[in-house]
């Protein structure tokens, strides 16, 4: 056995294992942090496993933007007084039968197919002069599979129009006035913010030849804008209702509108003509970037507004 | 001319987020046009033949097709009948929504405009993966579209109804990550023609098909649906009854019938016409239990599911009899699809005429609309049209459907699936007559109730409704023609 | 044993951890993040495939890599609305769980 091998083991069991007790941790505050955690070691899994886009992306949304999420709701909705109740010994004994059947079934499913090939793999990597871009993942999101992103940024687009609606609101009212932040915490996010704009830029231009791209890129703008938030002044919240929902609309109707300028010149949604792929890309990226981060911060920051809380309250 | 059925709505969607004036004008628009262009797609379709799109020029397997066939033609014009009538009826429902604060039909134009396009989407694709974005793309703005009408109750259902979802979304990626393990491909097309009996395939078919299931709320995993669609606001009850169900099980049959054709295993279809059967029993018992109208219909939606699962065992045995699918097999097929088109027009109907008696009245409770026929007559007769469709008499589309469901059952010998749809028939007659009863009863005259205005137009899109889906029954050549066209399981059909 | 079985255990037992809590967990916060886990098990799963047989020159499978990424951000929205949505259940009610008694 290895040394790589026994790595991959010990990770493996380590994610189980905080993943269990970020489930099952009494106080939920300690469950978001494991949870954080528990993104992080996932991030390092897909480093290993040769898929640097994932463990940025990971990193900065899985572990990042969704712990930061986790955290501000568990210090609104609090933890629970006492635990669950005794079970009996059915209740006890069936979501774990439940559960580990499905389990083996998948992993057991899995392990039959080591040695299939013969996927897409070779084929992208044969077409990708094609795409107008040398980074394979991107070409494969982009532009061999840009329909499945453009609808992916529709769900990033209704995820933030439904959560408007759970709020009853078009604006994002700033949630809590000058409220507590230390002094050096405001000198932090003048550092970090520049800083973060910078890496979301290098991000959003080395996706094209490297690992990074809209996602990682958006991710890191967005990560930015909720340490913001959490000073109190969400950086969404001085937009006026139109403002606002053309920046959450601004990347899902940039890339319709790249579609339908290959509808009109290629005769075929998505295509992008050869002599203008690689600009066309970049305007999609860039639009994508901004509409994601922009929908990311609301999501964030239109969840934890309070003041429509006690207005509806 | 396919794309354009998944770029307008979309694009509509956006316009109504953005300038919200504009939504009801961007939403009836866009949904004649799209109306207009599946109707040309039908024609087209029954003339030459499925037709193929590749979405940037790409084609399967590296890029995504989209394939338009009779079926994926009669699910596009129905989504956009049903979207027409919703949209006309919502002008009304949402009439006093013009003040400067927020109010509920900002959330509603862009999301019922962007759960239909995923609806398309869903209807077109022909990519395991796509469909799974379409999936998440319809749900969450159907849970997005129930949180609207605010209130407790409406939040929790939502609540549940997501975590449902979001639970059967990870199980059907589960599935296609199995699949693109097992064969390196996620078009539909060239899965059918790889997919082989063994271990992998069997797991990918059961977790694929257990998510979908969960998803069309198949009892007994329709524990999130009467909630749901009784808590929302009524024209997302229609939207949800009446073709977010009908999404989800459209996909179940096209994979059942394509990807997983063979390794779809008699037992297996015993078991999904069980639970049909199951579905159709309890979902009319609880219909005749409740005190509330929108509550019952909710009720209603769990049975009819049911109904739209009976097809499965039946043409899983026919493809392994010999003659087996010209016998029954497309009887079944034909039935299954004609009850789902049906169903769609009928419940959203009964939804939508729900929906004016609770404007009107303020409330919902069944004995509390006792003699509304005398004021609301468009809308009883919407209601009872819509009844016939549901409990098959003829001669509506429901009746048409149901005929050829119990050919289809006693061709086949199996004569049990016809017992339960005519038991079923029986209890959907009881419970719809419970409600025609109490609107016709002239007891309460006495004292007439103090009703609402309602605008006419909301009667009228509720009854147009109820109508097409009696027209379904009186015109079944066409649209059986249709339905021929990339039949799966018949040899060059 | 190959890094292959490995990781495709991981993900049977990030999925057993995360169904297990989906069934059990009550306090809504719980169960979101119990989705979340299993979400992990279904992307460990379609990565392990994509570096499947990995050392050869050609590198990991980019189409699985670029299906996760897709996954990843429809996690964060939904994640998102439920997280704003039970803090709207628990603003509105107090409620912190979908059961009716409202043990925790």
């Amino acid at each position: 056995m290895t040394a790589g091998l026994l790595f991959d083991i010990a990770l493996v069991v380590g994610l189980t294992i905080i993943a269990f007790r970020a489930i099952h941790a009494p106080d939920l505050f300690v469950g978001a942090v494991l949870y954080i955690v528990f993104g992080l070691l996932l991030a390092l899994v897909w480093v290993r496993l040769n898929a640097p886009d994932l463990a940025l992306a990971e990193a900065a949304i899985g572990a990042g933007i969704t712990g930061a999420m986790l955290l501000d709701a568990v210090r609104q909705v609090g933890s629970p007084a006492r635990r669950a109740p005794v079970l009996t010994r059915i209740g006890r004994v069936a979501p774990w039968a439940g559960a580990v059947g499905l389990g083996a079934v998948a992993a057991g499913a899995l392990v039959t197919l080591e040695d299939r090939g013969g996927t897409l793999g070779e084929m992208v990597r044969g077409r990708v002069a094609e795409s107008g871009v040398d980074h394979p993942v991107t070409a494969v999101l982009l532009v061999f599979r840009g329909y499945d992103t453009w609808l992916e940024v529709g769900v990033l687009l209704v995820a933030a129009i439904a959560v408007l609606g759970v709020r009853r609101t078009r604006v994002l009212v700033p949630s809590e006035p000058s409220s507590e932040a230390p002094p050096i915490a405001t000198a932090a996010a003048g550092v970090l913010l520049p800083a973060g704009v910078l890496i979301g830029g290098f991000l959003l231009w080395t996706g094209s030849h490297a690992p990074g791209g809209a996602f990682q890129a958006a991710a890191v703008l967005a990560a930015m804008g909720i340490l913001v938030s959490l000073l109190g002044r969400p950086p969404l919240a001085s937009l006026s209702a139109l403002r606002l929902r053309l920046l959450l609309v601004c990347g899902f109707t940039t890339f319709l509108a790249a579609g339908v300028v290959g509808l009109l010149v290629e005769d075929a949604f998505l295509r992008y003509p050869a002599a203008a792929a690689g600009w066309i890309i970049t305007v999609i990226e860039l639009a994508v970037t901004v509409s994601i981060a922009a929908s990311l911060v609301l999501l964030f920051a239109g969840g934890r507004d309070r003041a429509a809380d006690e207005a509806a309250g | 001319m396919i794309v354009t059925m998944v770029l307008l709505p979309f694009l509509g969607g956006c316009l109504a987020f953005l300038l919200r004036r504009t939504a009801p004008f961007v939403a009836v628009l866009g949904a004649a046009s799209v109306a207009a262009t599946a109707a040309m797609l039908a024609v087209g379709v029954w003339r030459s033949g499925p037709r193929i799109y590749a979405i940037g020029g790409w084609g399967a397997p590296i890029g995504i097709e989209l394939v338009a066939d009779g079926l994926s033609a009669i699910m596009l014009l129905t989504s956009a009948v049903v979207v027409l009538a919703v949209s006309v009826y919502s002008i009304g429902y949402h009439e006093h929504d013009d003040s400067d604060a927020w109010h509920p039909g900002e959330g509603f134009w862009p999301l019922a405009l962007i759960l239909w396009g995923a609806l398309n989407v869903l209807f077109l694709s022909a990519d395991v993966f796509n469909l799974y974005v379409a999936l998440e793309l319809m749900t969450l703005a159907a849970v997005g579209l129930v949180v609207l009408s605010g209130g407790e109750a409406a939040l929790m259902a939502a609540m549940r109804y997501a975590l449902a979802a979001f639970a059967a979304s990870m199980m059907y990626l589960l599935g296609v990550a199995i699949l693109y393990g097992a064969y390196g491909r996620l078009d539909l097309d060239g899965l059918a023609t790889v997919v082989s009996p063994e271990p992998a395939a069997f797991v990918a078919a059961a977790l694929i098909g257990g998510a979908l299931l969960l998803k069309t709320a198949l009892f007994p995993l329709h524990f999130w649906l009467p909630r749901a669609h009784a808590a929302a606001p009524a024209p997302v009850s229609a939207l949800l009854s009446s073709l977010v169900v009908t999404g989800s099980f459209y996909l179940f049959l096209r994979l059942w019938t394509g990807v997983f054709s063979t390794i779809a295993v008699p037992a297996a279809g015993q078991f999904v016409g069980a639970l049909g059967a199951g579905a159709i029993l309890w979902g009319s018992l609880q219909a005749l239990r409740q005190q509330h109208l929108k509550v019952m219909i909710a009720y209603s939606t769990v049975a009819q599911v049911g109904y739209l699962f009976l097809p499965i065992p039946l043409l899983t045995s026919a493809a392994t009899t010999p003659d087996g699918a010209l016998l029954w097999g497309i009887d079944a097929w034909n039935g299954g699809i004609y009850h789902a088109i049906s169903h769609a027009l009928a419940k959203a109907a009964m939804f939508l005429a729900a929906g004016t008696i609770v404007h009107a009245l303020g409330s919902d409770r069944i004995v509390g609309i006792s003699g509304i026929a005398r004021q609301l007559p468009i809308t009883t007769y919407a209601f009872g049209i819509a009844g016939m469709t549901l409990i098959g008499l003829p001669p509506s589309g429901g009746f048409v459907a149901k005929w050829l469901l119990l050919s289809a059952a006693f061709a086949s010998g199996q004569w049990w699936w016809a017992v339960v749809i005519l038991a079923g028939g029986v209890l959907t007659a009881g419970y719809i007559f419970l409600v025609l009863g109490q609107e016709l009863s002239l007891a309460g005259t006495d004292q007439p109730v103090e009703l609402s205005k309602v605008p006419r137009s909301m009667e009228y899109a509720a009854f147009s409704l109820a109508v097409a889906s009696l027209l379904l029954g009186l015109r079944v050549i066409e649209p059986i023609a249709l339905l021929q066209a990339g039949l799966p399981f018949v040899e060059g059909g | 044993m190959s890094s292959y079985v490995v990781y495709v255990v991981g993900a049977g037992l990030l999925l057993v951890v995360g169904v297990h809590g989906a069934l059990t967990a009550r306090h809504l916060v719980r169960l979101i993040l119990a989705l979340n886990v299993m979400s992990g098990g279904v992307f460990l799963a379609l990565i392990a495939i994509s570096a499947r047989g990995a050392g050869s020159a050609a590198g990991p499978d980019p189409v699985p890599q670029a299906l996760v990424l897709t996954g990843i951000v429809v996690a964060v929205s939904i994640t998102a609305f439920v997280l704003a949505l039970a803090r709207r259940i628990h603003a509105l009610s107090g409620r912190t769980s979908l059961s009716e008694e409202d043990l925790e």
